[in-house]
C-alpha cells in the first residue's frame, strides 16, 4: 500500500521537520552570531573569539566547566551504582525508597537552590548547626575555594544520583536470576558476584549512563551560578555576556554565542569520542 | 492492569490534549482581540475629540510611571490630590523598572506620531537617549521660576544644550548605614562627622578582631558598583571624565588600602542581595538607596542600624543619584496639563507629599524642612540623606555613558580586589577613554 | 566481612536505616524550602535568622496570598501553566503519531530498522545541543515569528527538548502493541485512522502517560531556556531566580514551593509509571 508507506514517512518527518526548524537551524545561526561584529559588517570576523579568549574569566569558565564533568561524572555514578544495587534487593520500606528517590529528579532545580542558597550561606543551616554545636561556625562555604567547588559538585551529586540509579537499575533487572543462582552454586562470594557478573553484564548500561550524564553536566548552570559565582561556567559566562549586549557592551551577543558554540563542541567531541572509544 | 485503568488513563490523556488545545488557541485569541479593541477604543475617543464632538470633560493626561503596582497605594494619595486640586485625571500606567521598555513604547509612539502619553519617567541613565523623544519645557520652568531651588546635582543633568528637557522626579541617592551595636562591640563609633580615614581605620579593626571583613559594598559587575565610586571620588575633588586626577589617585589610593578588609563576597554583591546581609549581620556598613530603610524595618533591626551622611574625604562628602526624571511626550496631545502635573510633582508640596506617603528623597530641600515641622521622626531617620544630597556628583551626560561606566568598574576591580597600582591603573584608563570618546 | 544474607535481622537494619538517612537527605531541603515559604521576613533577614531553627518562630500565609493574588505573580502562574500543558500537548502530539508510524515501518522492510536507528541518534543528538546554545538563536527566531514571549514561544522550546524522550517512551510502548489488533479492527470495517484512535491508542496510554508527565516536569522545572527567550513574561521558575535574593527570598521559597505542589503529586502517580523498561529505551540505539 504505498499511500500507506507515504502516510507513515509523513507522520515521521513532522517531528523531524520541527526540530530541524527550531534546534538545528538556531544552532547553525548560533554560528553565525559568534561570527558577527556589532556594527553589522559582512565580512565573518573573529572580534568575539578575540575579546573571550582575552578575558581571563573565559578560561576560567572553561577550566571549571571541565571540572566540574571530571568531578560529578565519577562520583555520581559510584553513588547511582550503590543506590541501584540497594534498589535491587528485596527489603522493607524498598517501596518507600523509590518513591522518595524519584524526588530529586522532578523537583524542579531552582527550588532546589532555594534552599541550598539556604544552607550554605553564611547564617544557614549548616552554619547554625556548628554554632550549636560549640563549632567555629563562621564559615564561608560558598566563597573559598576549593570548599564551594565541594559543595557544589556535591549538590550536583544530590541531584542526578536517582537518575544514574533509576538507569543502572533498569540494567541490573535485566540480568536473568539464573546467572547468579549458576554462580551461587559454585560458591562465589558476594564480592565475586558483583566483580564478574553484575559489572560485566552492566557495562552497556553503565556506559549509556556515562554518555547521558556526562552530555548533562557540561550543561550545569544554575548552580554554580547561583550559589557560588566565584565558578564560572561556559552557559553561566555566555548568559552573562548576552545580557550585557543591552547595557554594556555591544559585541554582547556574538561573545555569548562564541561561549555556547564551543560548550557545544565540547559535547560533541565527548560524545563522539566517548561512543568510539566504547564500540570496540 | 484492569481495563478500568486503561479506559481512565486514556480519558484523563485526552482531556489533557484537549484543555491545552483550547486554551492555548483561547489565550492567543483573547489577547490579540483585547488588544485590537482597546486600540479601537482610543482611536474612536481620539476622533471624536478632534471633531470636538465630545463635550470638553475634565482634563486627562496618561502618565506611564515607573511604579510598581504594588507601591501604587502609598503614591495614590499625591495623585489624587493633583486631580482634585487641578480637576485633571491621571491615568497612571505601570512600568515598575522597566525603564528601558518605557522609553521604546515612548520612541515608538513618537516616530508614529501616535501620541498615548503625556508624561513620562526617565531613567537617568537614558537622558541623552531620550532628549530627542521629550518636549521642551525651558519655557514652563521658566515660568514656573523654582529651577534654582533644585538639587543642583539633580537638576543640571536635565538641561541639556541649553535647553530644559528633563525636571527630576525623586533624588534617590546613596548614604551610609551602620550597625552601630556591631561597632561598639569592636570598639569603635560612627558619627556625622567620620572620615573615609575612620572607615579604613574601622574596617581594619573589625577584620583583626572577627578574622573576616564586615564592610560590604555592591561590586558586582556590570551593575551599580559606579555610582559607590562617586561617593569616593567626589569626596576627594574629582570627576568621572579624568580618570587619573590627583583627586582620583587619592582616592583609589584608599579604596586599594580597603580592599583587604571588605567581606569576600563584595563582588557578588548588587542592590538585591547586599540589604540582607546587613540585616543578618553579616555586614556592619554598606551604602545604599532609601529602600534599605524600608528592608531594615521590616527586619525589626531599626535600633541597631542607622543611617549617617557619606564619610568625607579630603574635600568634603560625594554621592551620586538616580530615581528618574519626569518628562512631557514629543507626540503628546496635552501638553499644558501636562506640565501642571509635573509641576505639581516638582514643587515643595509635591516633594514633600512624596517623601511622606513613600519615602523618596525630594530634590529640593524646602521639603525636608517641610517635613522636620510635621514629622519630626521620620526627618530624623532619613535626614542624612537630605544631607548628602547636597553633594551629588551627576553623571556626565557623554553618549557612551555605559562605556564610561563599565571602564570604572573595571578600574575599581583591578585596584581594589587585584590589588594593582592606582596610578597606572587611572592613567591606561583614561587612555582607553580617549580612545572611546574620541577626544 | 558480614554476611549480611546469613543475619537477617542486622540486614534489615541496615536497610532500614539506609532509607531513613535517604529520605531525610532528599526531604530536609523541601522542608527548608517549605519553612521558609511560611514565616515572616524578619525570621529569614533579621536577627531571629541566626542561629536556624527547624520549627517556626513565626507564621503567616501572606507570601502565597501575593502569588495568587499579585498580578505579575499571578501571569507567571498562568504562563507557567499553560506554556506546560501546551508543550506537553505539541509534544504528545507529535510524537505519537511519529512513534506509531516508525514502529509499523519497521516491521515491514529493512527500510524500516534504518529509519529506527535514524531517529534514535537523532533524538540522542537533540540532547547534545545545551540550551543556550540553541536558546540565544531561537530567540531571534521567535521575535521574527512573533512569538518571542509568549505562551506559544515558551511552549515550542520546552517541546524542543521533551520531544525527543516522547519519541523513545512512545517507540517503545507502540512495538508492545502488535499490529494484528489494529488489522482485526479494520477487518471488522474500520479504517486505519479509525483503528488507530479506538484500538491503539487505548493501549498505548501508560506511555502516553509517562511521556506526558515527563514532559510536565521537564518543562514546568525548565530554568535556563525561559531565561533567554522570554523578556517581560517570565515563568515560575525564573520568578524563583530573580527573588533568590536575600530580602525576597521568603517570596522566593513561597513561589517554590507552590511549584513544588504538582511535582510531588505528579511523583506519586509517576511512581506506577517510572519502569525501567521505559527508561532502557534511552539505551537501545
Amino acid at each position: 500500500m504505498k499511500s500507506e508507506q507515504v502516510m507513515y514517512w509523513v507522520l515521521i518527518a513532522i517531528p523531524v521537520v520541527f526540530i530541524i526548524a527550531f534546534m538545528v537551524y538556531p544552532a547553525v545561526l548560533s554560528v553565525s552570531y559568534s561570527f558577527s561584529h556589532p556594527e553589522g559588517t559582512a565580512i565573518p570576523n573573529t572580534l568575539a573569539y578575540k575579546q573571550n579568549f582575552a578575558d581571563p574569566e573565559f578560561s576560567k569558565a572553561i577550566g571549571y566547566n571541565l571540572l566540574l564533568v571530571a568531578a560529578t561524572i565519577p562520583f555520581e555514578l559510584l553513588t547511582g551504582l550503590f543506590m541501584a544495587l540497594v534498589l535491587s534487593k528485596q527489603f522493607i520500606g524498598r517501596g518507600l525508597l523509590r518513591a522518595i528517590m524519584i524526588l530529586p529528579i522532578t523537583i524542579p532545580e531552582v527550588v532546589f537552590l532555594v534552599s541550598m542558597k539556604t544552607m550554605f550561606g553564611e547564617k544557614g543551616v549548616v552554619n547554625s548547626m556548628l554554632f550549636n554545636l560549640g563549632l567555629p561556625y563562621n564559615n564561608l562555604w560558598l566563597v573559598y575555594s576549593p570548599v564551594n567547588f565541594i559543595i557544589i559538585v556535591l549538590v550536583e551529586i544530590w541531584r542526578t544520583t536517582p537518575i544514574c540509579a533509576l538507569l543502572i537499575l533498569a540494567g541490573i533487572q535485566s540480568i536473568p536470576a539464573q546467572v547468579y543462582e549458576s554462580a551461587s552454586i559454585d560458591r562465589a562470594t558476594v564480592w565475586m558476584k558483583f566483580r564478574h557478573i553484575t559489572l560485566p553484564l552492566l557495562k552497556p548500561a553503565i556506559v549509556a549512563t556515562i554518555l547521558l550524564r556526562g552530555i548533562d553536566a557540561f550543561k550545569i548552570f544554575a548552580t554554580p551560578y547561583v550559589l557560588s559565582p566565584a565558578i564560572p561556567t561556559m552557559t553561566g559566562y555566555a548568559y552573562n555576556t548576552y545580557y550585557l549586549r543591552f547595557a554594556m557592551n555591544p559585541v554582547g551577543l556574538a561573545r555569548a554565542a562564541v561561549s555556547a558554540d564551543i560548550l557545544a563542541l565540547f559535547i560533541i567531541v565527548f560524545s563522539y569520542a566517548f561512543v568510539r572509544y566504547t564500540s570496540r | 492492569m484492569s481495563v478500568g485503568n486503561k479506559t481512565m488513563d486514556w480519558v484523563l490523556v485526552v482531556l489533557l490534549i484537549v484543555t491545552i488545545i483550547v486554551s492555548g488557541v483561547g489565550i492567543y485569541y483573547t489577547s490579540t482581540v483585547m488588544d485590537k479593541l482597546s486600540e479601537v477604543s482610543d482611536a474612536v475617543d481620539a476622533i471624536a475629540e478632534a471633531m470636538g464632538v465630545t463635550p470638553p470633560t475634565k482634563g486627562k493626561i496618561t502618565w506611564y510611571a515607573a511604579i510598581l503596582e504594588s507601591e501604587y497605594p502609598y503614591y495614590r494619595p499625591i495623585v489624587e490630590e493633583f486631580e482634585e486640586t487641578y480637576n485633571i485625571d491621571v491615568d497612571v500606567v505601570f512600568y515598575g523598572g522597566a525603564w528601558a521598555e518605557l522609553l521604546d513604547k515612548l520612541k515608538a509612539e513618537v516616530m508614529a506620531d501616535y501620541g498615548v502619553a503625556d508624561v513620562v519617567t526617565i531613567d537617568d541613565f537614558f537622558l541623552p537617549t531620550a532628549k530627542d523623544y521629550v518636549a521642551d519645557l525651558t519655557s514652563y520652568i521658566d515660568t514656573w521660576g523654582e529651577w534654582d531651588q533644585l538639587y543642583a546635582g539633580k537638576r543640571d543633568p536635565g538641561e541639556i544644550g541649553g535647553k530644559k528637557y528633563f525636571v527630576g522626579w525623586r533624588a534617590d541617592c546613596l548614604t551610609t548605614y551602620v550597625n552601630i551595636e556591631k561597632f561598639d562591640d569592636n570598639g569603635l563609633t560612627w558619627n556625622d562627622t567620620s572620615t573615609m580615614n575612620d572607615l579604613l581605620a574601622a574596617a581594619e579593626t573589625i577584620y583583626n578582631n572577627e578574622g573576616t571583613g564586615r564592610i560590604g559594598m555592591k561590586a558586582k559587575k556590570y551593575e551599580g558598583l559606579t555610582c559607590e565610586i562617586a561617593i569616593f571620588i567626589k569626596a576627594y575633588g574629582g570627576n568621572y571624565t579624568t580618570f587619573n586626577s590627583t583627586a582620583n589617585v587619592q582616592a583609589f589610593a584608599l579604596l586599594k588600602q580597603l580592599g583587604p578588609y571588605l567581606h569576600p563576597s563584595s563582588n557578588t554583591w548588587d542592590e538585591g542581595t547586599i540589604p540582607a546581609e546587613m540585616t543578618t549581620e553579616t555586614i556592619y556598613f554598606d551604602f545604599n538607596w532609601p529602600y534599605q530603610a524600608d528592608m531594615i524595618k521590616t527586619a525589626e533591626m531599626s535600633d541597631v542600624i542607622k543611617i549617617f551622611p557619606t564619610p568625607n574625604g579630603t574635600v568634603g562628602r560625594g554621592t551620586t543619584v538616580g530615581g528618574g526624571y519626569l518628562a512631557i511626550s514629543n507626540a503628546s496631545r496635552h501638553k499644558d496639563d501636562a506640565w501642571k502635573f509635573i509641576q505639581f510633582l516638582a514643587s515643595k508640596r509635591g516633594q514633600y507629599l512624596q517623601l511622606q506617603h513613600i519615602g523618596w528623597l525630594p530634590i529640593r530641600e524646602d521639603a525636608w524642612t517641610e517635613l522636620q515641622s510635621k514629622d519630626p521622626d521620620k526627618y530624623d531617620l532619613l535626614s542624612p540623606y537630605g544631607e548628602s544630597a547636597k553633594y551629588i556628583l551627576p553623571r556626565p551626560a557623554v553618549e557612551e555613558y555605559t562605556q564610561l561606566s563599565s571602564l570604572w568598574q573595571d578600574v575599581f576591580w583591578d585596584i581594589v580586589f587585584d590589588q594593582k597600582d592606582a596610578q597606572a591603573t587611572l592613567d591606561a584608563a583614561q587612555a582607553d577613554w580617549k580612545t572611546i570618546s574620541g577626544s | 566481612m558480614i554476611h549480611l544474607k546469613r543475619r537477617p535481622l542486622l540486614r534489615s537494619a541496615a536497610f532500614t536505616l539506609l532509607v531513613i538517612g535517604v529520605a531525610f537527605i532528599i526531604i530536609f531541603p523541601l522542608y527548608v524550602v517549605t519553612k521558609n515559604a511560611f514565616v515572616e521576613e524578619k525570621e529569614i533577614i533579621g536577627r531571629l535568622a541566626w542561629p536556624w531553627s527547624p520549627i517556626p518562630q513565626t507564621f503567616t500565609t501572606k507570601w502565597v496570598y501575593h502569588l495568587l493574588t499579585e498580578s505579575k505573580l499571578v501571569s507567571s502562574l498562568t504562563l507557567t501553566i499553560f506554556s506546560t500543558l501546551l508543550s506537553v500537548g505539541i509534544s504528545l502530539l507529535l510524537a505519537t503519531p511519529a512513534a506509531w508510524a516508525l514502529v509499523r515501518v519497521g516491521g515491514k522492510r529493512r527500510t524500516g530498522f534504518r529509519a529506527t536507528g535514524f531517529i534514535m541518534t537523532f533524538a540522542v543528538m537533540s540532547r547534545m545541543f545545551p540550551s543556550i546554545t540553541v536558546g540565544i538563536p531561537l530567540a531571534v527566531t521567535l521575535m521574527r515569528l512573533m512569538l518571542h514571549d509568549t505562551v506559544w514561544g515558551l511552549a515550542i522550546g520546552f517541546t524542543l527538548f521533551s520531544l525527543p524522550y516522547s519519541l523513545i517512551v512512545m517507540k517503545s510502548q507502540f512495538e508492545t502493541i502488535p499490529p494484528e489488533l489494529e488489522e482485526a479492527a479494520m477487518v471488522d470495517g474500520y479504517s486505519r485512522f479509525s483503528a488507530f484512535i479506538k484500538v491503539t491508542l487505548p493501549a498505548a496510554a501508560p506511555g502516553m502517560a509517562t511521556a506526558a508527565i515527563f514532559s510536565f516536569l521537564f518543562a514546568w522545572g525548565e530554568l535556563t531556556l525561559p531565561l533567554l527567550i522570554t523578556s517581560a513574561n517570565r515563568p515560575l521558575s525564573v520568578m524563583i531566580w530573580r527573588y533568590l535574593r536575600g530580602a525576597t527570598m521568603a517570596q522566593g521559597s513561597a513561589i517554590a514551593f507552590i511549584q513544588l505542589i504538582p511535582v510531588l503529586i505528579f511523583t506519586y502517580v509517576l511512581q506506577r509509571f517510572l519502569k525501567p523498561e521505559y527508561l532502557a529505551g534511552a539505551f537501545k540505539y
